[in-house]
């Protein structure tokens, strides 16, 4: 008894268009948490400018990366019957809604524009995508959402979080340890 | 299943309508309500609590020119057109003969150092005219006396975004963006083809945000007092970028030394010397961005040594919180300006009527060119103003004397900025948008009084 895994609707020569994209606007919206507190602490406003433009790109990005999961989501049921994929929704979406917010802040001008409100929204981002980004990677490296190849009976979305824990330190291998490479390796 | 997914889809729709609700609120709430620009005419201009923006309020007048219309004016006045079809004139100087200089002129490029300014760039460029502006001063004559000049020229070409002018004996002084430069004159020349001596350089690029250098000369002719405005709003571009801006600096005429006159005037244009007291008066474009009634432009006497607020405070010791490191030291000894105008008039040009061509009622006071405002939801200025002054002094509120740049509530036909008196005694008013300069004298029936 084998299952597919969850399809990724946008994607490009097989690869998942969220996934390649989503991981640009994490790293913006990261990055102006750290160049806000280097304003906060400085002053000085080249470090408040990086924060505006970081906050752009991320924005610029994300016109594109949350389109391809909202529609990765909404057309693949399997993907919307894990939990992850609505923290990872739910909790991206927010964090793209404060963003805005924040970039708009950040047009005002010189110390107000990031101290406190863009710092404190930065720095909120930022909370939210620790925990989007981990549920991100669990439903890539757990569920193989998006991951071209067939599930093996015991693995994918039954065994939510088990992956790391059943990792055996010695003898027999773990079921979480059969990659989908392997496995394709071992097919024909 | 379907009926799962549309639940699903629900749930969702509701999450992303919530939170987009929640954002279109908190940008849609943003913004007092503009309030009564009398309020803050005058000495004790009201002023409100300040507001901080999320969306920067933009508001210009589109552009649409006068097509053969003209401005109105207060009774007893009738305006012609002195010259149409320039490239952007900005400023006027009235030579001893009678002849005008008419300072076409823009500003050096804006680089661009924040993605807002991609987008103010933008607006910037619908609020002024389409003609590319010149970078020269053109020469207009009027021989037969009727007023309007029939004969131009080019008087002095391939300049750097000229602005002020003053003519001290035969030494004609241009304040460039980035420097004062001299120029030998002969009265009745009517084009300068010799190169202009550098007198003193001034800040200029790379950022050169407030670039007009407005120019006068002290009574005895001795030095020069050129205003050089912020390199900013409020310090977005970086304290290091206000070295010796936001100032009127006095330059001595003979060696081009120059010391900082008076400083925190954000952008000081309009520099005059009253001509009863011989004290010199500036008109003040304060900052934006906390609000539509919040800072007042302030026309004011120039004291030597005084400090005027910019950026740390305005009006006094109201502190912006914008300003970090905050200089309560600087704060505790600012000057208070003082006639207020009202907040975003954009106030460049400034003129004390000492002619006798207008009516009685003109004489004494001074004129001031307001630009008009770009970013108040209710547009502010568009038009000129009389200041009663009384012993050196403003004694009484504002009045409008030309208006009608505006039409249908927001589009503008001109935008006032320089203004002088010719040698007949009616004043001139340099219209950047409407490509015009405009010549406002007494109406037939009133003349000669």
């Amino acid at each position: 008894m084998s299952s597919v895994n969850p399809r990724s609707t946008v994607s490009i020569a097989g690869l998942p268009l969220h996934a390649l994209l989503v991981p640009i606007p994490f790293v913006c919206f990261v990055a102006t948490l750290v160049t806000d507190l280097v304003y906060w602490r400085t002053a000085e406003m080249l470090w408040a400018d990086a924060s505006a433009w970081l906050l752009i790109v991320g924005l610029l990005v994300s016109l594109l990366a949350v389109p391809a999961g909202m529609i990765d989501f909404f057309a693949e049921p399997p993907i919307r019957r894990l939990p992850a994929a609505w923290i990872h929704g739910i909790g991206n979406v927010t964090a793209l809604v404060l963003s805005i917010v924040n970039a708009l802040i950040h047009t005002r001008d010189a110390y107000t524009s990031v101290v406190p409100a863009g710092l404190i929204l930065s720095a909120v981002v930022v909370v939210i995508l620790l925990v989007t980004g981990w549920q991100g990677g669990a439903l890539v490296y757990r569920h193989g959402v998006g991951v071209r190849g067939v599930v093996p009976p015991g693995v994918g979305a039954r065994n939510v979080g088990t992956t790391l824990l059943s990792k055996p330190i010695l003898g027999e291998p773990g079921v979480g340890e059969r990659s989908v490479d392997t496995r394709e390796k071992q097919q024909p | 299943m379907n009926a799962a997914r549309t639940k699903v889809s629900a749930a969702i729709a509701t999450t992303t309508t919530a939170a987009a609700a929640a954002a279109l609120f908190v940008l849609t709430g943003c913004g007092p309500a503009p309030q009564d620009p009398s309020r803050q005419i005058g000495a004790n201009p009201d002023l409100p609590p300040q507001h901080q923006y999320l969306l920067p309020p933009m508001h210009v007048a589109k552009v649409v020119g006068w097509n053969g219309a003209t401005p109105s004016v207060a009774a007893g006045l009738r305006v012609q057109a002195f010259a149409t079809g320039l490239a952007n004139p900005r400023s006027l100087y009235v030579l001893p003969n009678g002849d005008v200089l008419v300072v076409g002129t823009g500003g050096p490029p804006a680089p661009v150092r924040r993605p807002k300014e991609l987008v103010m760039n933008w607006v910037e460029k619908m609020a002024h005219s389409r003609t590319p502006p010149g970078q020269r001063i053109l020469l207009f004559r009027d021989t037969d006396g009727d007023g309007v000049p029939d004969q131009h020229s080019v008087f002095i070409d391939h300049l750097h975004s000229p602005f002020g002018v003053v003519l001290v004996g035969n030494d004609l002084y241009v304040a460039n963006t980035d420097a004062v430069v001299r120029y030998p004159y002969v009265t009745g020349e009517t084009r300068i083809t010799e190169p202009g001596v550098t007198l003193c350089e001034l800040p200029g690029g790379p950022i050169d945000h407030h670039w007009t250098k407005s120019l006068t000369a002290s009574p005895d002719g001795s030095m020069l007092y050129a205003g050089v405005g912020s390199n900013s709003n409020i310090t977005e571009n970086g304290i290091q970028a206000e070295v010796g801006r936001a100032s009127i600096w006095q330059i001595d005429r003979a060696t081009g030394a120059h010391r900082e006159y008076a400083t925190g005037l954000r952008n000081p244009n309009g520099l005059q010397f009253e001509p009863n007291t011989h004290t010199l008066w500036a008109v003040v474009n304060e900052r934006d961005e906390l609000g539509p009634d919040l800072v007042p432009d302030y026309l004011t006497q120039v004291r030597d040594g005084a400090f005027y607020g910019w950026p740390y405070s305005y009006y006094g010791q109201h502190v912006d919180p914008r300003v970090q490191p905050q200089r309560p030291d600087l704060v505790a000894k600012a000057t208070l300006p003082d006639y207020a105008l009202s907040s975003h008039v954009a106030p460049l040009g400034l003129v004390f009527y000492s002619g006798t061509n207008l009516p009685a009622h003109y004489r004494g006071g001074a004129f001031v060119g307001e630009h008009g405002s770009w970013d108040r939801s209710v547009l502010n200025g568009y038009k000129v103003v009389y200041i009663p002054f009384a012993d050196g002094h403003p004694s009484g509120p504002a009045e409008d004397v030309v208006t009608g740049f505006l039409v249908a509530g927001d589009q503008a036909r001109g935008r006032p900025v320089g203004l002088a008196v010719d040698g007949n005694g009616a004043l001139l008013i340099a219209d950047d948008t409407g490509n015009s300069v405009w010549r406002v004298s007494a109406s037939p029936s009133t003349s000669g009084n």
